[in-house]
């Protein structure tokens, strides 16, 4: 790290050690103005630098010395000055050094007066965890990655008015890189995870020293044995408060489902990230794992870190982050906090997975199934990945294995502060790579004043639709709206515009209109029209089932299915794809669906397979000889000359595999994909094809004979998957006509209900003039809808990157960490409001 | 006398660059051989802010380079602190550090603040170019430059000669004005199809015409437009020939990276969606070079990194491992995704690095059997160092005002890094950062990579690159 060289100035007044938020964030203004005329770029001036971690510290303002943070239990950041200030200790990355920041009066301490601008104190390189005993305000210590050490510095070095006390700074040397650190409950010993060597630093703390606080004890080296995952089993009624009664019953429920096979990224243990579990005694610590589907547990006494007397948990992945929550009631309405729940990062793809720590239970270490929808069942439904997970819990302790009372609706003090933005209870905070912060429910303790005392008569009239379930997304707003479509769905037909009024038939032209349901798939509601025999039905389920429009292409491309390939030279029907993986864009063959042994109800049966488009205009040596006018063998070719205007050239696949297509020259067929007599539909012959697209040539696939269906959030959907090479329907998801959530399927037919688990629509197979569709060769048709779901999800827009949350000592406040925007951002919780921000 | 003013200033074809002047260096390459240290670097002058006739190409010999550096910066400062050097003579902290090569005239050490070393046989070839370049790269032998030239609109072609002297219409041994010839492409071909070479190459890839078709010689040269259209010109050297061009994607387009699934990926700075194209060639003999035609080969979309969907994507890479890694602006990250796309053409992340503030290029080298990826961040005007095992940031290389284009000499643990607002080559030293990974927990030691000393004479320049 590059060390400042500071410039000496006179000593400024104490005063100005520490600048008031508002002047700070006047400074920008003032530069802009004195720069007025300069087009250069302009550079912001900043306090922090890539912050990271923050741990607190407690000042007395009075004797102008550190105290155990407990002396601070009972402030508010009010700006009050009372006689204890909360310091934050915040990491910074990019120069290596550890800021301070009073929360209460919401300044900036300069740590060293002498420098100009703000200082703060220099660590090591790259400082990846810091934590502070909180029992004596003497030391903080700071892992610092590149430089493979411990710092532990003085607190006094942090406020500028604080009495030194001779206490100097120091570093402890460790055997590798840490990426995390955690201080005992007895802050006895520091552990450090060291990812590149697979073990845990044990270091003793000594705070009684001035000179020497820490020793390295030893490395503790972790079992790198995978554990056989737990299977989920049925456990009693799931947590929620649902309004109006009875609401949940119409909804989809996570369902439970055989664990994964353990994967691993790597042969050793890799520990990366440290959690205590200070409920237990002995505490527990448990260390996410970024290798092995491990998560370790190791029982903390007074001799050290025991790493063999408590088994590990098999999560069936790596993982980067792991939390544990309080132990919490199973349901509403009980006291008794008897279960307890464990969420982690799963390691290759970022996504949050449920786990059962209930000790002694039956899906003890079970991945729970927390989702509906097309996407994971056993990951939490989250829009974006997550970096950083925080358990909190305010307002909530548990005392003789009681939790705190929950709202009493009847009492309308309690009802009236119950609100989506309130946050009292256990709660998952999510920091995702989008830069939202998601909150989970865990347990609300205002629940039961949510939508009213037996869903009645809410405090808030808006308060009527109620979501609250343990490990989905919160909701977070009031919500009284069931969900709708917005608009009215459009089937265009032929040049036909084809808005559907709320009979199904299209407002003009003599297009096919919506076929009603009598009653709509299990799991939806009705979503147009407002009264009446439903044409679309839509999930109700907020989680899995956002606000999304849906476009149907009759014969249209699969989604992201273009590339390019040429004809195999020894087999002319043969054509294999560049760089491409037919089976993972879901292409389908006729011969594929015969051979995926699918039942007479499943939608894909009897479909006629794909068709392989080619896009790409004729080769110039070919378009030269056609320009010339000469007699050629590629006269064949001029039909295709024109990229732009010519009509599709496409073929029909019979099989598909992962890298390539049996295809055949197009059949003449009926609005059922069925062969039918008539023209054909195309004028060329396969040999055509062959001859004016050699070599290789881009491509793309589309449907035959169907809608294709996609969605801004579920994309295109499709069950198939490569069995032996060859493309086949998913025989390991069974399909079950009655449940919407088997029926993955984005290829949508006349005459058909379609159904997938987010919505439900039947296009009819007869004009509004009464006649039957016999074919649609060469007839365009779009549909379009989009619905509007219930209420989206809670989330906090952070700003970049959350890299740390966490709760104030006292569990009043929320402090978020965006390192991307350098910036430390406080939170009230009741309800949940931005108090202030430093950068 | 006004007329006259201003008829001699609009016919006023403007002042040549002086000899071996650092001129806003924008683009810089490296001639590698096959085994060793790399033997000459490239610097494109791209002559910002209009003060001379055109811009200029520069070629450094790597070992006077370094050994200069070490002789003029490194040898005087051993043992002694910034301020012990700073009290004796003939020693220069880093930033005072100037080497510049013996062409230069009229060189002012600024009121004695700066020590000058002037080295003989520094700047082995110097040729003159269009202004506003934007990016070079070399052919897979070594032996022809490429250059994007926005004031051209076209593409500069260059010989690199063994001795690392340029040639461009002149002698290797002089310096001169690329000709004609050298500085454009032939787009007859093309042009019977109603195509036309796009103006604005912000971005270059090339490969051996033998990966295309096989038995060819010469190169095959993608080039990124930044109105959202690509280019295939292939050169066989004799210049330039334009193939074909695609469009549709979307503008902004500002690099051309080969990926290891044979497609060139572009990333815009307007998108989410990174456009991959191919060529329709798969090395075999059957089907002429002249016949390749570009294609679409799949959008890869980068989802999940910002709240509203929006990209500003300023660069691809790949690590061995398989992954890709996209540099984007905001918010400043290096973000990782695994393996290659998904089906739906999404990007698996799986990381987000924080980096500074301007990302502006980014490299991805092994150093010590260690991957590591460098972002050079022109706002925050510093250079991150990831290591992509860990995924963590490693180092922070500071003290400088427009970081931009840089090579990374893994033989010589170097980087050479070029500064666009002082008009200087950064040399910087990574043995400490190495030193600090390879003997851990050595405490109070200097892990940052350090900087050694400066080619060129500082030259300040307002405003910058976005």
């Amino acid at each position: 790290m590059s060390a400042r060289t500071p410039e000496k100035l006179p000593f400024r007044p104490a005063r100005a050690a520490s600048l008031p938020l508002v002047v700070l964030l006047a400074l920008p203004a003032l530069h802009v103005l004195t720069a007025c005329g300069n087009k250069g770029t302009v550079i912001q001036p900043r306090t922090f630098d890539r912050p990271e971690r923050v741990a607190f510290a407690c000042y007395d303002r009075t004797a102008n010395t550190f105290v155990p943070l407990a002396s601070c239990d009972d402030i508010e950041l009010d700006r009050d000055s009372e006689d204890f200030a909360l310091i934050a200790l915040v990491t910074q990355t990019a120069q290596g050094e550890v800021a301070a920041v009073d929360l209460d009066e919401r300044l900036v301490l300069d740590a060293d007066l002498r420098v100009p601008g703000f200082t703060f104190v220099l660590v090591g390189e790259n400082p990846t965890a810091i934590a502070v005993p909180a029992l004596v305000g003497r030391y903080a210590f700071v892992a610092n990655q590149s430089s493979r050490t411990i710092s532990w510095l003085p607190l006094t070095q942090f406020h500028p008015d604080a009495v030194t006390n001779g206490d100097v700074g120091g570093q402890l040397s460790l055997p590798g890189s840490p990426s995390d650190m955690v201080l005992s409950p007895a802050e006895d010993f520091l552990y450090v995870a060291l990812p590149d060597n697979g073990t845990i630093a044990e270091v003793a703390v000594d705070v009684s020293s001035a000179t020497a606080p820490l020793t390295f004890v030893r490395e503790i080296t972790l079992d790198g044995t995978v554990p056989a995952p737990v299977a989920a089993v049925p456990d009693g009624d799931p947590y929620r408060r649902f309004c109006p009664t009875g609401s949940e019953d119409g909804l989809p429920h996570p369902v439970l489902t055989a664990p994964r096979a353990p994967l691993q990224l790597g042969a050793t243990p890799r520990p990366l990230q440290l959690t205590l579990d200070t409920t237990v005694t002995p505490p527990v610590m448990l260390v996410a794992d970024a290798n092995l589907p491990i998560i370790h547990r190791l029982v903390l006494d007074a001799a050290g870190a025991d790493a063999l007397a408590l088994a590990p948990l098999s999560p069936s992945v790596p993982t980067e982050q792991v939390v544990v929550t309080p132990a919490v009631p199973a349901t509403t309405g009980q006291r008794s906090a008897t279960q307890r729940y464990l969420y982690a990062i799963d390691a290759t793809d970022n996504s949050v997975l449920a786990m059962d720590y209930t000790d002694g239970a039956p899906n003890f270490g079970a991945v729970l199934p927390v989702n509906t929808g097309h996407t994971a069942n056993d990951r939490v439904a989250m829009r974006a990945g997550a970096g950083r997970l925080r358990v909190i819990a305010p307002s909530y302790s548990v005392a003789g294995g009681m939790a705190p009372a929950e709202c009493d609706p009847a009492v309308s003090s309690e009802a009236e502060d119950a609100r989506p933005d309130t946050l009292r209870g256990v709660f998952l905070l999510a920091g995702q790579e989008d830069g939202n912060l998601a909150i989970v429910d865990v347990y609300d303790l205002d629940a039961p004043c949510r939508g009213g005392a037996a869903c009645r008569n809410p405090e808030v009239d808006s308060d009527v639709n109620v979501r609250i379930e343990r490990h989905r997304p919160r909701i977070g707003t009031f919500v009284a709206d069931d969900p709708t479509l917005l608009g009215l769905p459009s089937l265009s037909f032929d040049g036909s515009a084809g808005q559907i009024q709320e009979s199904g038939v299209p407002s003009t032209g003599s297009g096919p209109g919506l076929i009603p349901f009598s009653t709509c798939p299990a799991g939806m509601l009705s979503v147009f029209p407002d009264t009446g025999a439903a044409l679309v039905c839509a999930s109700a389920d907020p989680w899995s089932s956002p606000s999304q429009t849906w476009s149907g292409e009759w014969e249209g491309q699969l989604p992201f299915a273009v590339s390019a390939g040429r004809f195999d030279t020894s087999d002319g029907t043969l054509f294999v794809g560049t760089g491409v993986s037919f089976c993972e864009w879901g292409v389908l063959g006729e011969n594929d669906v015969a051979a995926s042994g699918l039942s007479a109800d499943d939608p894909l049966a009897g479909y006629v397979g794909d068709r392989l488009v080619f896009t790409g205009e004729l080769i110039p040596s070919i378009q030269a000889a056609l320009d010339a006018g000469t007699s050629s063998s590629f006269e064949r070719c001029r039909p295709f000359l024109d990229a732009s205007s010519r009509d599709q050239v496409y073929l029909e696949i019979v099989e598909a595999t992962d890298t390539g297509v049996v295809v055949r020259l197009p059949v003449r067929r009926g609005v059922n994909g069925a062969p039918i007599a008539g023209m054909p539909p195309v004028s060329y012959t396969l040999a055509d094809v062959q001859t004016c697209f050699p070599g290789v040539t881009p491509f793309a696939v589309h449907t035959r004979a169907a809608y294709l269906l996609r969605s801004s959030f579920a994309s295109f959907l499709h069950r198939v998957v490569s069995v032996g090479g060859s493309c086949r329907v998913d025989a390991t998801r069974p399909f079950d006509p009655a449940d919407p959530q088997t029926r993955v399927e984005g290829r949508a037919f006349v005459g058909r209900a379609y159904v997938n688990p987010y919505i439900a629509f039947q296009v009819g197979a007869v004009r509004s003039d009464g006649t039957t569709i016999g074919s649609m060769e060469g007839i365009r048709s779009t549909l379009g809808l989009t619905t509007r779901s219930l209420p989206p999800v809670a989330l906090i827009d952070v700003g970049r990157i959350v890299s740390d949350v966490v709760l104030t000592p006292n569990g009043d406040n929320l402090i978020v960490i965006d390192s991307a925007a350098s910036s430390m951002a406080q939170y009230a919780l009741d309800p949940l409001s931005r108090q202030t921000s430093v950068q | 006398m006004l007329v006259g003013l201003l008829c001699s200033c609009l016919s006023n074809p403007g002042e040549a660059p002086p000899t071996g002047l650092l001129l806003s260096p924008i683009a810089t390459a490296m001639r590698q051989p096959s085994s060793g240290a790399p033997t000459h670097l490239l610097v494109l002058n791209s002559n910002f802010n209009l003060r001379y006739a055109g811009g200029s190409l520069h070629s450094y010999d790597l070992d006077v380079l370094n050994a200069t550096i070490d002789a003029a910066c490194v040898a005087p400062r051993a043992g002694l602190s910034d301020a012990e050097c700073r009290e004796t003579e003939g020693c220069a902290v880093p930033e005072a550090c100037v080497v510049v090569p013996e062409q230069l005239e009229r060189v002012d050490d600024a009121g004695g603040q700066l020590i000058v070393t002037t080295a003989p046989g520094l700047l082995v070839g110097e040729v003159r170019v269009g202004s506003y370049g934007s990016s070079v790269a070399l052919d897979a032998a070594g032996e022809r430059v490429y250059l994007g030239i926005r004031a051209d609109a076209d593409i500069t072609v260059v010989d690199l000669e063994a001795d690392g002297g340029l040639r461009c219409g002149g002698n290797a041994g002089e310096v001169h004005e690329c000709d004609a010839a050298h500085r454009h492409v032939d787009q007859t071909l093309a042009a019977a199809r109603g195509l036309s070479l796009q103006p604005d190459p912000l971005g270059l890839s090339v490969r051996p015409l033998a990966d295309l078709v096989a038995g060819e010689e010469g190169s095959a040269i993608i080039v990124a437009h930044r109105s959202g259209t690509a280019s295939f010109l292939i050169d066989r050297g004799d210049g330039l020939t334009m193939v074909d061009s695609i469009d549709g994607f979307s503008s902004e387009l500002i690099a051309a990276t080969l990926g290891p699934d044979g497609a060139v990926w572009m990333p815009s700075a307007l998108s989410p969606l990174i456009a991959r194209i191919g060529v329709g060639l798969d090395g075999s003999a059957d089907i002429a070079v002249e016949d390749g035609l570009l294609y679409n080969a799949g959008l890869a979309r980068v989802a999940g990194v910002t709240g509203d969907g929006t990209l500003d994507a300023r660069g691809v890479a790949f690590d061995s491992q398989g992954n890709t890694l996209v540099l984007t602006r905001l918010p400043g990250t290096l973000v990782v995704a695994q393996g290659g796309l998904q089906p739906d053409g999404r990007l698996s992340v799986v990381d987000s690095v924080e980096v500074g503030v301007g990302p502006s290029r980014l490299r991805v080298v092994t150093l010590h059997g260690r991957e590591f990826a460098f972002v050079s961040c022109f706002d925050s005007r510093d250079v991150y160092v990831v290591d992509l095992v860990a995924r963590e940031l490693t180092a922070v290389v500071r003290g400088m005002t427009g970081p931009f284009e840089f090579e990374v000499d893994t033989v010589r643990e170097r980087a050479y890094i070029a500064d666009f607002r002082t008009s200087v080559l950064r040399v910087v030293d990574l043995a400490p950062m190495l030193a600090c990974l390879d003997e851990p927990g050595v405490p109070g030691r200097e892990c940052a990579p350090q900087l050694l000393g400066l080619i060129g004479r500082p030259t300040t320049l307002q405003g910058g690159l976005r």
